[in-house]
Order: structure tokens, then C-alpha cells, then sequence
């Protein structure tokens, strides 16, 4: 079935139809919020919230924006409110690493350098502790831009402001998180090469 | 200098888009439904309060007209619940006494009962859904074990002329006033129906 029957069934109360709109969603919204404050049961909760509440509106939508545009502006109120919840927590957790917690990276025999699988599932954990670390302004563009990959103009829309919001945002956050990240992580120990070798899990 | 700040951009930007995606919970569909369900109901009452504040107003206003409308709707009321109904029928109770055709049953905690729900039908009728919600104090029996995970029970079937029976066994697990929802729906036309049962102490 097409979205736009679908969209019309759900809209009557078609808790079915509304359920299929929404499938290919869910993951995106639930590791958003999950990428947003680190805590499973907290981001199932908030993202099914999310969805209620999409269905709540959902007489609403006009079809001026596509529904994937509206349905994220319509989360994007609940993910901002909820990364102001968790800010002031977030700030108080410390990163405990020192040197020998920093990634190590190992020889192989073809002469390449990469970084075990243990490794990498525990840099991608720092990664989105940095994340969570962000200052809120920036924290729902830099989620949505890398790891959902959304477009600029995508983020736009959903952010309702400008492409040049966006990317001084994105910037901004970028450098914020380089800053986190430098104290959890040493650059220098990882080349382009290994991390498109091995990175991607 | 330049080469290696364009190659630690490069390097964090992978780093960051390495993130691996988490699957969504197992459960989370089905978590999700019911809370569907949940704000269908309130979505539903809320637009039925809606329409009762129209309605008194009109009532005030167009009195003559008010009250054949409200004579008509009457008829249809009454027409429906005969045509279409379910009930709560026939629970049994720990001492394996029969309550019968009644709207609020008891059930003693920790005890096996049947939910019957009866629908009269007029005329034969396939591929009906049917939908039950069980509460969070019954759970549903099936092969003799209890089964407190699937609290949604879908059925479909067709109805026969005159009385059909629709028969769940369920056991009582949690003591207070429980409230099972039925959804029949066919194509377009659903029909919500909701019943009370009370789990006592054994």
C-alpha cells in the first residue's frame, strides 16, 4: 500500500495502517533518543511518546511537507525537551580514561593496521558518551547529519531554519566533539585506511 | 601542519559515522500497540464528550428538532446492541460456580476462567477481526501454562447467523478491577466493546 493510503487509512484511526507508516521509522527515532542519552529503556519509552503523539496529530498533516519532513519536526520538540532533561546530567559524567584505556592498534601480517572488533564496539560507545556531552544545540543536528545521515536541507526543514543554520551548528558541534573526543580517544593511532577497513561493523 | 588537521577531520568524521545503529527492543512493537490502542480509547472518549457538549447545546436550542434526532438515535442505539454484542459471560470461579450472563464478573486471584464473548449476528459474515486486550491482571492459558506476555489476542473468522461464541481461557494473576477490550472490525466498521472483571483475593 502507498503512503498516501496509508497516511488516509491512519488518519480515520487505522491503528494498522498507522503501524506500517511508522515501520520504517521506528529504528531511526528510537536510536536518535538512544543516541541522545545513552539509556535503552529511557529511548524506548521517548520515542514510542514520539510516535504517539505523531498519531495524536496526525489529522494535521496536509501533506505540505513530506510525512517523514513532519513526522521528525513533530519529534523534534520531544527529542529537544528531553536532551535539556539530560544535559545537566550528562555534564556530570566524567571520562575516566587515562592512557592505558586509550585504543591500541595491531600489526597484522599484510601490513595493515586495525583495530579489533572489541576495540572498535568500544570506541563507537565513547563516541556517543561524547555525543552526549554535546551542548544541546548542537546535539540533535550532529546525531541526525552523521549517524542518521540526513542532508542539510533534510535538517532544515526539520529544524524549520536556514541550510546556513545548519552547517554553522554542524560545524560548531563538530569542534565540540573533537574536543571531547581528544581526551577519550588518540587520533594519531588511527589512519583513514584502517578505520574504512574496519570500522564499519 | 595543514595535511594532518584535514587528516584528523577526516578521521573524526569516520569515527563518528562508525556508530553502529541499535536494533529496536523485541518487545517494542507490541509495547507500542498497546499504547496505540490506549490513546485510540481516550482519542475516542474525548470526541464523544466533544459531541455530548454539542448536543446539550443543541438540545437548548432546537428542543423539537433534538428530540426526534435523539428519538432516532435511540432506535439505532438499541438496534446496534442487539445486533452486535459481546459480553463477559460464564467466568468461573475458584469453587467452580458459574456466574452466568453477567456485564462485571469476579474472579478469585490465581484461579482459571473462560472469557466468553457472545456476538448475535443478523446475517453471515466473513473475515471479521477480532481483537482482545487483555488487562495486566489476566493472562491468557494456552496448553495448560499460563502466558502473561501476549496480552493481545487476534482472530480472524467469519460469523454465523444468530449466536457465535468466542471462548478464551485466562487465568487471574493480579488482584483490582480489570478491563478487557474487544474490537471487532470489519473492513471500515469497528466495533469497540469493553467489559469489567474484578480479581478478588482468593
Amino acid at each position: 500500500m502507498e503512503e498516501k493510503d496509508l497516511i488516509a487509512k491512519a488518519k480515520s484511526g487505522d491503528i494498522y495502517s498507522f503501524e506500517q507508516l511508522i515501520s520504517r521509522y521506528q529504528k531511526s527515532v528510537y536510536n536518535i533518543i538512544y543516541n541522545m542519552i545513552g539509556n535503552e529503556e529511557e529511548a524506548n519509552d521517548i520515542s514510542q511518546e514520539v510516535f504517539i503523539k505523531v498519531f495524536k496529530s496526525l489529522t494535521k498533516f496536509r501533506g505540505e511537507s513530506s510525512f517523514s519532513t513532519w513526522l521528525y519536526s513533530i519529534a523534534k520538540n520531544i527529542f529537544i525537551n528531553e536532551s535539556k532533561r539530560y544535559y545537566n546530567k550528562k555534564k556530570s559524567i566524567e571520562t575516566s580514561l587515562d592512557d592505558n584505556e586509550n585504543l591500541k592498534l595491531l600489526n597484522i601480517s599484510d601490513g595493515y593496521n586495525v583495530v579489533e572488533e572489541f576495540e572498535i564496539r568500544e570506541l563507537q560507545e565513547k563516541v556517543r558518551q561524547a555525543i552526549q556531552q554535546l551542548p544541546e544545540e548542537f546535539i540533535f543536528v550532529v546525531i541526525l547529519y552523521y549517524l542518521e545521515g540526513f542532508s542539510y536541507e533534510e535538517i532544515a526543514k526539520i529544524m524549520d531554519s536556514s541550510i546556513g543554520t545548519v552547517k554553522s551548528r554542524l560545524s560548531r558541534g563538530k569542534e565540540h566533539l573533537k574536543e571531547i573526543l581528544s581526551n577519550m580517544v588518540n587520533f594519531s593511532d588511527f589512519n583513514s585506511e584502517s578505520i574504512n577497513n574496519k570500522m564499519i561493523l | 601542519m595543514e595535511n594532518k588537521k584535514i587528516m584528523k577531520e577526516e578521521v573524526l568524521e569516520k569515527i563518528i559515522r562508525s556508530v553502529k545503529s541499535k536494533d529496536l527492543p523485541n518487545s517494542y512493537s507490541s509495547e507500542l500497540h498497546l499504547k496505540l490502542l490506549q490513546t485510540k480509547r481516550e482519542m475516542h472518549q474525548h470526541n464523544n464528550k466533544i459531541s455530548d457538549i454539542i448536543s446539550n447545546l443543541r438540545y437548548s436550542l432546537f428542543k423539537p428538532v433534538f428530540v426526534s434526532v435523539t428519538t432516532f438515535l435511540l432506535f439505532l442505539i438499541i438496534g446496534g446492541y442487539f445486533y452486535f454484542q459481546g459480553y463477559v459471560k460464564g467466568i468461573k470461579t475458584s469453587q467452580g460456580q458459574v456466574t452466568g450472563s453477567v456485564i462485571s464478573s469476579v474472579l478469585n486471584m490465581g484461579t482459571e476462567g473462560v472469557l466468553r464473548i457472545n456476538f448475535s449476528s443478523p446475517k453471515e459474515q466473513k473475515d471479521i477481526n477480532f481483537e482482545i486486550l487483555l488487562p495486566e491482571g489476566l493472562c491468557l492459558v494456552q496448553n495448560a501454562k499460563i502466558n502473561c506476555s501476549d496480552k493481545i489476542i487476534n482472530w480472524n473468522g467469519n460469523l454465523n447467523l444468530g449466536k457465535n461464541v468466542i471462548k478464551l481461557p485466562i487465568m487471574a494473576t493480579h488482584e483490582g478491577v480489570w478491563e478487557i477490550y474487544i474490537t471487532a472490525k470489519k473492513g471500515n466498521t469497528v466495533k469497540n466493546i469493553k467489559r469489567s472483571v474484578s480479581v478478588q483475593k482468593a
